[in-house]
């Protein structure tokens, strides 16, 4: 037999799993029927508006008070701040065997609001360049102007623009999920680009336009643009629509996605799922584009207020006209949110390609420790 | 080619999981299901270029770039061990160019790598699920292995990688020479400018052979080897 390698990697520092908080897209319509219902970005993410503040203070089952730094430190009401620090360690096996534990995530947010304007800059860690590191090590991923036709609202019209997301797909947290890591918003991919967002009860539109980094070296860089939208058919189903085109210096790619959620609140359980269709044209490919599918289901369980299981099924076939190179993945995590500050997840994964006979399979699992400032 | 079967133990504790999460259709999936499929739907089956355009765009843009260029691995962004492998222009750097822990990925010497014996590149080991002291280490992409067909597709992409304009050798290090003219392969015969010569033992160019006045020479396929010649 085999000899068995397992091997501890004490500190790694931002690989594989490094990540980012986004919004959670698994409360919406069991919580609130927007983004903005929670958040200050029309798009999600990042900092929590009072709303958001109070949903983390019912969901904690230790009561903490929600706000910045537990209120210790008061901020004027033009500004808002807060952060977002993950970790993370486990178990992975590729089918080689590691122990790993590494650092995710610190970032710190801060947002400042005059009447119908404000400016939102993030300040964090991300893996630094090789060869560059004194200059790479901290970065704003994110840093825009906003102006805001409702201040303060849920519903409304916004204009972004500076260095940020293009809107598109659900925006799930975990970036492993496949329709992030193969399709068009994989990790700190935000660049200089504006964004128009409208949002209502029943509907909302986000139309994005990006330019690639000129300053630095950006993930995925290229030009392009996307529109997608939700509209919601009564409160409980929600469907959704969009479409983007990149142009790099390689290739130009289209993407299609549609996406649904459904909340059966009987028994608490929410059903989204996104598809996507990538087609890829390049010079070199000749005639040949490269069509692509990816596609993501995940099903979201409540366990009284605090806890929360998901359990997803990703899809993703790098070439349909050829067989064996399509993987699947089972995902399954568990949230416990310890306070309104602190969450504690079990991330498990087991992944094969071509139902197990195209290549070898793999899978991990982890606890990752989620604290926000 | 057998390696590339491996079947790794792995296959029994993912089933345990999966089977707790499904004891249904993923049980299926795991409990030995063959693929039946053809390798594609061109017209050569057991190719697995699939009808896929032999190319350094086509390798990068789907298997390279989507699988090892993410953004906290080999990206431009990051380029963790010095490589970058999100678009054709640093796929080539990064394969060609020495550096990192292991030297260049492909280098174009009989020492490490002969077009018609690419899985001595390094750039395949690394790929594979063991390394060369027999251990489950190490292996690239680091969180999800390759499809199989993709490596094959890397080892049909590297024999033709001679005849692709995009994948000459960069000069540095004094790698780059033996690709260029090498007296074990080829009939020891290289392409120099517009000259067919014969190759030295140093991987120098020697004495010209055929001048091709003006029509370029070039590396052309034949039977299970390349010949230099002058372009027609």
């Amino acid at each position: 037999m085999k000899r068995v390698v397992v091997t501890l990697v004490g500190l790694v520092a931002f690989v594989i799993l490094s990540g980012r908080a986004d919004a959670y897209p698994q409360f919406q319509l069991s919580r609130d029927s927007t983004c903005t219902g929670c958040h200050i970005s029309p798009a999600g993410g990042g900092l929590l508006n009072e709303n958001g503040l109070n949903t983390a203070d019912t969901m904690g089952q230790l009561g903490t008070k929600p706000e910045f730094m537990y209120g210790a430190i008061e901020t004027p009401e033009w500004l808002t701040l807060g952060g977002d620090l993950r970790g993370l360690a486990g178990y992975m096996q590729t089918p080689q065997r590691y122990l790993l534990g590494l650092p995710m995530q610190a970032d710190f947010y801060a947002n400042a609001q005059k009447d119908r304007f404000g400016a939102t800059v993030t300040i964090g860690m991300r893996p630094a360049q090789v060869g560059n590191e004194a200059l790479t090590r901290v970065w704003s991923r994110e840093h825009y102007l906003t102006w805001q036709s409702t201040p303060g609202e849920r519903e409304g019209q916004w204009i972004r623009a500076g260095h940020l997301m293009p809107v598109f797909g659900l925006r799930f947290v975990e970036h492993p999920i496949y329709t992030r890591r193969f399709g068009g918003t994989p990790l700190m991919s935000e660049t200089y680009g504006a964004s128009f967002s409208t949002v209502s009860e029943r509907m909302e539109i986000h139309v994005s336009g990006f330019l690639k980094n000129p300053f630095m070296d950006g993930v995925a860089p290229a030009n392009g643009g996307a529109v997608y939208g939700e509209y919601r058919v009564g409160e409980r189903t929600q469907v959704g629509g969009g479409g983007m085109i990149s142009q790099s210096d390689w290739d130009r790619r289209y993407r299609a996605t549609v996406t649904a959620k459904h909340y059966l609140p009987t028994p608490g359980l929410l059903l989204q799922g996104e598809f996507q269709y990538i087609f890829a044209v390049a010079d070199g490919l000749d005639d040949y584009g490269i069509d692509q599918l990816v596609g993501y289901l995940m099903g979201s369980y409540m366990i009284g207020e605090s806890i929360m299981i998901d359990l997803g099924l990703g899809h993703y076939d790098e070439n349909v006209r050829v067989s064996k190179v399509d993987r699947d993945a089972i995902d399954l995590n568990v949230h416990w949110f310890a306070t309104s500050h602190l969450e504690l997840m079990l991330v498990t994964r087991a992944e094969m390609i071509g139902f197990g006979s195209g290549g070898a399979s793999s899978g991990w699992a982890m606890g990752q420790l989620h604290y926000r400032l | 080619m057998q390696r590339l079967e491996y079947r790794p133990r792995m296959q029994r504790p993912v089933c345990a999981l999966l089977l707790a999460i499904s004891a249904g259709g993923l049980a299926v999936a795991c409990g030995g299901l063959e693929d039946e499929r053809p390798l594609c739907t061109e017209e050569e089956p057991n190719d697995p270029s699939c009808g896929r355009p032999l190319t350094l765009e086509m390798v990068t843009l789907q298997v390279f770039a989507p699988s090892c260029g993410l953004t906290q691995c080999h990206s431009r962004f990051h380029q963790a061990g010095g490589l970058s492998f999100e678009n054709p222009h640093d796929t080539r750097l990064s394969l060609l160019t020495p550096g990192g822990r292991s030297g260049p990925l492909i280098r174009f010497t009989n020492e490490q790598y002969d077009p018609l014996d690419p899985a001595r590149s390094n750039l395949i080991k690394w790929l594979l699920p063991l390394n060369e002291v027999n251990e489950e280490v190490g292996r690239m992409p680091f969180d999800s292995p390759l499809p199989n067909i993709d490596i094959q597709l890397l080892e049909v992409w590297l024999r033709k990688a001679p005849e692709d304009e995009n994948m000459v050798p960069i000069e540095s290090g004094g790698l780059a020479r033996g690709a260029q003219c090498n007296p074990d392969l080829y009939n020891g015969l290289a392409c120099n400018d517009d000259e067919v010569v014969r190759c030295n033992e140093d991987f120098s160019f020697g004495e010209p052979q055929e001048s091709c006045d003006g029509r370029g020479c070039r590396l052309r396929a034949s039977g299970e080897s390349y010949v230099a010649e002058c372009a027609p």
